[in-house]
């Protein structure tokens, strides 16, 4: 009969109700020992911190670690969801772009009496990395984990098909003007449709077939492995004054004739147009179809590009600007969430990633280069057992041309008025004179 | 594309109704291309799409991209092929949505059937009032509730769990008090006063008089409130990101910000969204024509 | 009509228990639904204009701006240009939509009246605006995607569909003109299936042509299937969000930050819940405007059918 269809509709609902109420869709723990969650996003590395886990649990056999891994755009999302619903993991790996909110906020826990007690050396790291970690209160959440840094890469076959000999690359400069023997290099690496290199006459830079120069985007306010070694070794720093009321220089001249010339590059065809960059498969991707000849990047991303199948890549330190060798150093660090249920515990799992005994586990995994000073010889040999040679990275950290990327207060707000204008820049619809208007708006966010 | 090229005159098989025809053919390759196309990646291998992107058949035959997002092969394996170890939990997404999508309609389509009925065929005062004010309620941006109900959510610890994801939508819908109060006030009043008569209360008018007469329009209802609440992706992207409430849509977009470095997996996305997308269209298989139907008579309506 | 509870004859006693009684039932009927309405439409509703005035962010307890927030909004250039970004989008997307939508619907009735044409006309609506924006994200893929390829076969130029500011949002419009032009086709091609066949014998007899009919005749008396599907459009589309986060998360320089998404990111990315508030009050404002308009200029027109 027809009404027992409703009858059976209704009980559906009230059941389901019923049991959504129930359902909260939880894990449950077991009792007594303590449950720790870390995140990360970066799958290359998880294996590595899986073992971490693994050995700290044997270290501490009351405390179970889960590692989770997200993708990067869903992983800040994730974050915040948690921070704001107290489901947040206790620990969790921390980026400088959005460090300083989380203080800001007062949503990651300090960690200084871990440091004691855990007996942390703090003059192991990398020079700079671990005032990275100390928020604009003078406190410090987190320990550097790894040191992020810049070089070129360099396709092996198209720089033979140029005729040009590897190790010239170790001796290239640059400058804002005339791009030195850098542009010079780009030039002749980039080939059109026809064969014409960039250097010879009829070059058709409408129908390029292969750049000499990649792109990635047109970067944050960072601008790491995009143009900040260029605004760097030509003098510039990021901004003046400390971090908790920074004053940017995104107007000073050094740093807009870097950027003008980079956007030349563009213009004159031999790097790919913003939109051409950003409309596809990744710089990765192209690089490995043969797409660009180089691209300067991190050394987190050597793993990746020496994996590639059909490109042999050689490594180069940056050109030397101006002011020599300069450009980004950067750290990944740990955070531990204010809504962890267990603050000491998850101190000491924070402690246990930055230690020694962790980082050398995941640098032999060979994808990123330790934070603690002693290691990176360690790690060389690593990488030169995937065949990769790291000295071109580690190069401007001796030579001291590293600066830390920025953290401060407002990133978020600051970034959504740079990173428009750098887009529009250059995408090519933006005026130079644009960068002075932009720096006077983000200035004003901290006055 | 306009209408006037259709010619003149109806007898004769003119220029205007090949054109016609001809225009018919283009619109629905149109819409059925990208869906072969999606078909045709999720069986390539990702390294040699972009060498193969001409070829009508997928570039290097391969399940592979199934096997990724399903997580049968190793984080390894994934790595290698151009992915990445983001995985798509198919089963447990796929519960998850059936949760949400299936209590959203059921719960939603029985509170607005009795609300509707009690605003079209019970007489009681502040009737029209009330409803006015429902039906404000349809002009409403969702976003506008959203935020202060996120915090309502959140205050309420219901973050990460299926209530929390369903609770907004699940008593109440706008729309669906409006249509069924429309289909209701056109029952003959003849009907409820013989059930009166033979001594029925309005609970047993209501269900076992007018509800089986309103499955038609019931049903529709309930087929486009399934279909909405399975392919709702803000509100769950909001209150249900944990790996075991989230719903295909937001597994979905998740798996797509998994790029490893460099690029997109394209095979595996493309297996992925067929993956998310073969439920409904199963569904619309087997219901086809009982859809279509419903919604041309929901437009009517 | 309410019942007061005093015994007075047996006629209008019995009259006003059925009052009463009925009055009862009815209160029993709408209480869930009206439960869910005041928890989460009528409450957040108050809530968000309260929210609009505080400066909260999710984290720590608001306190009270006043007007601050709305200030904020008049000089925020990107509110302003995620207005105008919006209305492009709505205007290219319902236009096109409709018309096509109109087009389809004309041919189904007049050629082919198949369920399966129907069926697969339906399939884009039928997925997810997820699904659908990703099949177009790798389909407009610069190096790659088939539509360029297909387009430099032709010898037209590749486009950056997505990278360009230019085209990023008339592509994310076109987009969902491929996913509901279906749906909105079928609708108006039930309203078509309405007019009652005599009509266009009338018309065919006086020898009026396809063009004519449809123009004539059809169009007007669809007309009510027609505003409806019009608001419905305008009111969804005003909503874009799902392809824009999937594919250009509000970029490039912000071509496609439409106000919905805007909102969002204001919302929960840079944990400005008060701003974002406000800007939400703004845009239901102008949703209901936009509403009142539309069901003003449609009320002139009835349908002519009855």
């Amino acid at each position: 009969m027809k009404w027992q269809k409703s009858t059976a509709i209704a009980l559906t609902a009230a059941l389901t109700t019923a049991a959504l109420a129930g359902c909260a869709g939880g894990t449950p723990s077991a009792g007594g020992d303590v449950e720790l969650n870390y995140w990360l996003w970066d799958s290359n590395q998880q294996s590595g911190y899986q073992e971490c886990a693994t050995a700290f649990t044997e270290a501490n056999p009351n405390i179970d670690v889960t590692v989770t891994q997200y993708g990067w755009d869903d992983y800040w999302n994730g974050i915040t969801t948690g921070l704001v619903s107290g489901t947040a993991p206790d620990v969790f790996t921390d980026h400088a772009a959005f460090f300083p909110t989380f203080v800001e906020k007062s949503q990651i826990l300090p960690i200084d009496d871990a440091v004691e007690s855990e007996g942390i050396d703090l003059d192991a790291y990398q020079p700079g990395l671990t005032d990275l970690w100390v928020g604009a209160d003078g406190k410090r959440y987190g320990l550097p984990k790894d040191i992020g840094l810049v070089a070129l890469f360099a396709n092996a076959d198209k720089l033979a098909e140029a005729g040009v000999d590897p190790t010239s690359l170790e001796s290239l400069d640059w400058n804002p003007s005339d791009g030195g023997s850098y542009e010079a290099l780009i030039a002749h690496l980039t080939v059109d449709k026809n064969g014409v290199r960039g250097d010879e006459a009829g070059f058709d830079k409408a129908a390029v077939a292969t750049y000499g120069l990649g792109l990635n985007g047109a970067g944050d306010g960072s601008g790491e492995t995009i143009w900040a070694q260029y605004a760097l070794s030509n003098g510039w720093g990021y901004y003046d004054g400390d971090a908790a009321a920074p004053e940017f220089r995104y107007d000073d001249p050094k740093f807009l004739d870097a950027i003008a010339w980079f956007h030349s590059l563009s213009e004159k065809g031999y790097m790919p147009t913003l939109q051409i960059a950003t409309s596809g498969i990744g710089q990765q991707d192209n690089y490995g179809a043969g797409n660009y000849a180089m691209v300067t990047e991190g050394s987190w991303s050597a793993g990746g590009y020496f994996g590639l199948s059909d490109v042999t890549t050689v490594l180069a330190p940056l050109p030397e600007g101006p002011e020599g060798r300069q450009s980004t150093a950067n750290s990944l660090g740990d955070s531990i969430a204010a809504t962890t249920k267990h603050p000491e515990e998850a101190k000491k799992l924070l402690a246990f990633f930055g230690s020694d005994a962790c980082q050398s586990l995941i640098a032999q995994g060979g994808v990123i280069i330790p934070a603690i000073a002693d290691q990176a010889e360690a790690s060389k040999a690593t990488f030169e057992a995937a065949g990769i040679d790291i000295q071109p990275f580690l190069q401007i950290a001796e030579d001291g041309g590293t600066h830390t990327t920025p953290v401060v207060a407002q990133w978020p707000d600051a970034m959504a008025i740079f990173k428009p204008t750098m887009e529009a820049y250059l995408g090519g619809s933006g005026d130079i004179d644009s960068f002075v208007d932009a720096n006077e708006q983000i200035n004003a966010l901290y006055n | 594309m306009s209408v006037e090229n259709r010619g003149a005159g109806r007898r004769r098989v003119p220029l205007g109704k090949i054109v016609a025809w001809a225009v018919l053919i283009v619109l629905l390759a149109i819409t059925l291309v990208p869906f072969y196309w999606m078909l045709r990646t999720s069986f390539s291998t990702t390294a040699s799409l972009p060498s193969n992107s001409e070829n009508p058949l997928p570039a290097d035959f391969t399940l592979d991209a199934y096997r990724r997002v399903l997580g049968l092969s190793s984080a390894d394996e994934s790595i290698a092929a151009g992915g990445s170890t983001g995985s798509l939990n198919f089963w447990v997404y796929l519960r998850n949505s059936l949760v949400v999508a299936v209590s959203i309609t059921a719960v939603q389509t029985f509170s607005c059937a009795l609300a509707a009925y009690a605003f079209a065929r019970l007489r009681w005062p502040g009737r029209e009032v009330v409803f006015s004010i429902f039906l404000a309620a349809l002009m409403v941006p969702p976003i506008f509730t959203t935020l202060p109900n996120f915090v309502l959510i959140r205050d309420l610890g219901l973050l990460n769990t299926y209530l929390g994801i369903v609770l907004p939508s699940l008593l109440m819908s706008p729309f669906a008090v409006f249509f069924l109060r429309q289909f209701f006030l056109g029952i003959p009043k003849e009907i409820e006063e013989a059930a009166r008569i033979d001594g029925a209360g309005y609970f047993r008018t209501f269900f076992r008089i007018i509800v089986p007469m309103s499955s038609a329009p019931v049903t529709t209802l309930a087929i486009l409130t399934y279909v909405g609440a399975w392919n709702e992706y803000f509100w769950p992207l909001l209150v249900g990101q944990s790996e075991d409430v989230r719903v295909l849509t937001v597994a979905l977009g998740i798996f797509r910000a998994q790029t490893p470095n460099g690029g997109p997996d394209w095979a595996g996305l493309m297996a992925g969204t067929v993956i998310a997308a073969l439920p409904i269209l199963v569904l619309f298989i087997a219901f086809g024509k009982r859809v279509i139907n419903s919604i041309e008579f929901s437009g009517i309506k | 009509m309410t019942a007061t509870g005093v015994p007075g004859t047996s006629r209008s006693a019995r009259w006003k228990s059925l009052g009463r009684r009925e009055t009862r039932v009815a209160l029993l009927f709408i209480t869930p639904a009206s439960l869910g309405f005041i928890v989460f439409y009528l409450v957040p509703t108050f809530r968000g204009v309260w929210l609009s005035l505080t400066d909260y962010d999710l984290f720590s307890p608001g306190t009270f701006v006043g007007v601050d927030n709305y200030a904020k909004l008049l000089g925020d250039s990107v509110f302003f240009n995620a207005l105008g970004v919006t209305l492009e989008y709505v205007l290219i997307n319902i236009t096109l939509q409709t018309a096509l939508a109109l087009l389809l619907a004309a041919l189904m009735h007049r050629l082919a009246k198949s369920i399966v044409i129907r069926g697969i006309l339906l399939a884009p609506y039928m997925v997810s605006g997820v699904v659908v924006a990703l099949l177009w994200l790798w389909l407009l893929d610069y190096q790659i995607g088939l539509v360029n390829n297909v387009a430099e076969f032709f010898g037209l130029p590749r486009e950056a569909y997505f990278g360009d500011p230019q085209l990023a949002i008339i592509t994310v419009a076109l987009i969902n003109v491929w996913k509901s032009m279906g749906y909105t086709a079928l609708l108006l091609f039930a309203g078509l299936q309405a007019i009652p066949k005599d009509v266009y014998e009338a018309a065919s007899i006086d020898g009026a042509s396809e063009w004519k009919t449809f123009w004539r005749i059809s169009l007007p008396l669809i007309r009510p299937v027609l505003a409806l599907v019009l608001i419905i459009s305008i009111i969804g589309s005003f909503q874009i969000f799902d392809t824009i986060a999937i594919t250009t998360k509000g970029g490039p320089v912000n071509a496609t930050r439409v106000i919905y998404y805007y909102i969002y990111d204001l919302a929960f990315n840079r944990y400005d819940f008060g701003y974002a508030s406000a800007m939400a009050l703004v845009l239901f404002a102008l949703l209901m405007g936009v509403t009142l308009l539309q069901l003003r200029l449609t009320r002139a027109n009835r349908s002519d059918l009855g």
